[in-house]
C-alpha cells in the first residue's frame, strides 16, 4: 500500500500539449514513480508493449518483462538509473501478446525541484539487429565449418595423390586437376548463394563444351550438399576416360544421361569408340575416389562396367525429399 | 588391449587421411561409418574397440546417438570438428570430452589417443 502512495503523490504530470509531442515519438516513451509504477505511457509505447495507455498506469513496470528477467529489472536496470541518473541497457522484454521482444533501454531520471521524483524511459525495439546478429554469428561458424572442412579434404586429396605419383611433375598435374574440380563446385555455389546447381551445368563445369560429349535428361537443381562431392567423382571418370577411355580419341563419344528414379538421381556414363577397354583393369586411385564420394558420402551406388566398347558407369545419389 | 578404433566420419576424403594416420600409429580402423546407424551397427556387430574418433556432423544427423552408446559402454571418445566450440551439452556428452579440429594433425591426433587410453 505505502507504494501505491507513493506512486499517487510523485506522478509527474504532463501537461497535455507535451502528451501530444511524445505521441508523435514513434519509439516508446515511459515514466514511471521511484518504485517502478508507470505514471505516463505514449503511443510508441502502447505499439512496441501491446498495451493501452489506461491499461498500464498505475500498474508495476515489471508486466512488461519475462518472469526470468525480473531480477535483471531491479538489479541491472532500475538500481543504475537510480545510483548514477541515468543509464542505458539492453534487455528482454514482453509484449502484450505474450511475445519476448529485444529492446535497447534509455533511462533518466525525472527530478522536480531538485529532487528525484521518478524513472523515465525511452525503448527502442531492436529484435530485427539483434536477430540479424544471430544469422550473421551462425553464418560465420558455418563458414569456418566449412573452411576447416575443406581443408582437411584438401590436405587428403595431397596425401593420396602423392602416395601414387611417380614424380613431382606428375603430382602436381593430377593435384591441381582435382583441386580445380573442387574449386569450380564451390565458386558455382557460392554464384548460386549456396542454393544447388543445376545438373547440366554441374556437367558442363567438368566435361567443358565438347562436341563428343552428349548429355540428356529432365532440367534438375542439384542440392548444395552433394554438388562438390558430385563434380570431384565426375572428374575422375572424365580424367581416367581422356587417359585411357573415350575422350582420349578424336572419334570417342561419351553419353550422360539421368532420370529421377525413386528417391534417387540416376546418372549413365557411357563411353564409347574409343580404344578397345582391357577387361580388367587394375583399380586406379581415381575410381576409388568415384565409389568413396558417391557411396560413403552421398549414400548413394557406383556401378562401373568396363564394357568391351567402352567404359560405362551408373552413379545412383539419393536425393532428400525436398527437391523431389 | 584391442588395437581397434571406430572412426566416424562423413566426408570421405577427410575420413581416408585420418585413417592413414591412425594406420601410420599402428591402429586397425574399423569404419569409416558416415551415419549414426552404420556406426552403431559397426559398434553391435564389429570386434570390440579401444576407443572412437567422431565427427559432430554425420550425414544423417549429428553424433548424439553414437555418443550416447559410447559413453554407455564406457568406450573413450574424441569429437573431431570443424566447430571451434561445438556444443557438447546439445551432443550429450562430457565438458571434458577433447575436441580435434579439422584439419587433423596427426601430432594433435596422437596426443589425444595417448590421453584417451589413459584417462579414458
Amino acid at each position: 500500500m505505502a507504494s501505491i502512495q507513493t506512486m499517487q503523490t510523485c506522478r509527474p504530470s504532463i501537461p497535455g500539449l507535451s502528451a501530444q509531442i511524445l505521441d508523435q515519438i514513434h519509439d516508446s516513451v515511459v515514466s514511471t514513480d521511484l518504485d517502478g509504477f508507470v505514471t505516463s505511457w505514449n503511443r510508441g509505447a502502447e505499439r512496441i508493449f501491446e498495451r493501452d495507455a489506461h491499461e498500464m498506469i498505475g500498474q508495476h513496470i515489471s508486466v512488461v518483462y519475462p518472469a526470468d528477467e525480473h531480477d535483471f529489472l531491479r538489479e541491472q536496470v532500475i538500481r543504475p538509473v537510480l545510483e548514477r541518473g541515468e543509464h542505458v541497457v539492453e534487455v528482454r522484454m514482453l509484449r502484450g501478446s505474450g511475445e519476448v521482444f529485444y529492446g535497447h533501454l534509455r533511462l533518466n531520471q525525472l527530478v522536480d525541484d531538485g529532487k528525484p521524483v521518478g524513472l523515465i524511459g525511452y525503448t527502442m525495439d531492436i529484435t530485427e539487429r539483434v536477430k540479424a546478429e544471430e544469422r550473421q554469428r551462425l553464418l560465420a561458424r558455418e563458414l569456418d565449418h566449412r573452411v576447416k572442412n575443406t581443408l582437411a579434404a584438401v590436405v587428403s586429396l595431397a596425401r593420396v595423390t602423392s602416395a601414387r605419383a611417380t614424380d613431382m611433375d606428375t603430382f602436381t598435374e593430377v593435384f591441381m586437376g582435382r583441386l580445380d574440380a573442387m574449386a569450380r563446385a564451390h565458386e558455382a555455389l557460392a554464384g548460386n548463394r549456396w542454393m544447388g546447381i543445376e545438373l547440366t551445368r554441374t556437367l558442363s563445369l567438368i566435361l567443358g563444351e565438347d562436341p563428343r560429349i552428349a548429355m540428356d535428361g529432365e532440367p534438375l537443381l542439384l542440392p548444395s550438399a552433394a554438388c562438390v562431392p558430385l563434380c570431384m567423382a565426375l572428374h575422375e571418370l572424365e580424367t581416367n576416360s581422356r587417359k585411357y577411355g573415350a575422350l582420349g580419341h578424336e572419334q570417342g563419344r561419351l553419353s550422360t544421361s539421368w532420370r529421377l528414379d525413386d528417391a534417387a538421381l540416376c546418372i549413365e556414363w557411357t563411353e564409347s569408340n574409343g580404344p578397345p577397354v582391357q577387361s580388367d583393369p587394375v583399380p586406379g586411385l581415381g575410381l576409388t575416389l568415384v565409389r568413396g564420394l558417391i557411396e560413403h558420402e552421398m549414400g548413394g551406388e557406383v556401378h562401373i562396367d568396363f564394357r568391351s566398347v567402352g567404359l560405362h558407369a551408373r552413379l545412383s545419389v539419393p536425393l532428400p525429399d525436398s527437391i523431389l | 588391449m584391442s588395437r581397434h578404433v571406430l572412426l566416424v566420419e562423413d566426408n570421405f576424403l577427410a575420413a581416408l587421411e585420418v585413417r592413414a594416420v591412425l594406420e601410420a600409429m599402428d591402429w586397425s580402423v574399423i569404419g569409416p561409418a558416415a551415419t549414426c546407424a552404420e556406426a552403431i551397427q559397426m559398434l553391435d556387430d564389429g570386434p570390440p574397440v579401444a576407443l572412437a574418433l567422431l565427427d559432430v556432423r554425420l550425414r544423417d544427423g549429428d553424433c548424439r546417438e553414437v555418443v550416447a552408446r559410447l559413453r554407455g559402454q564406457g568406450t573413450p571418445h574424441a569429437l573431431l570438428t570443424g566447430y571451434a566450440e561445438p556444443d557438447l551439452e546439445a551432443l550429450g556428452a562430457a565438458p571434458t570430452t577433447r575436441i580435434i579440429s579439422k584439419p587433423v594433425s596427426a601430432a594433435k591426433l596422437k596426443t589425444v589417443v595417448e590421453d584417451l587410453l589413459t584417462s579414458g
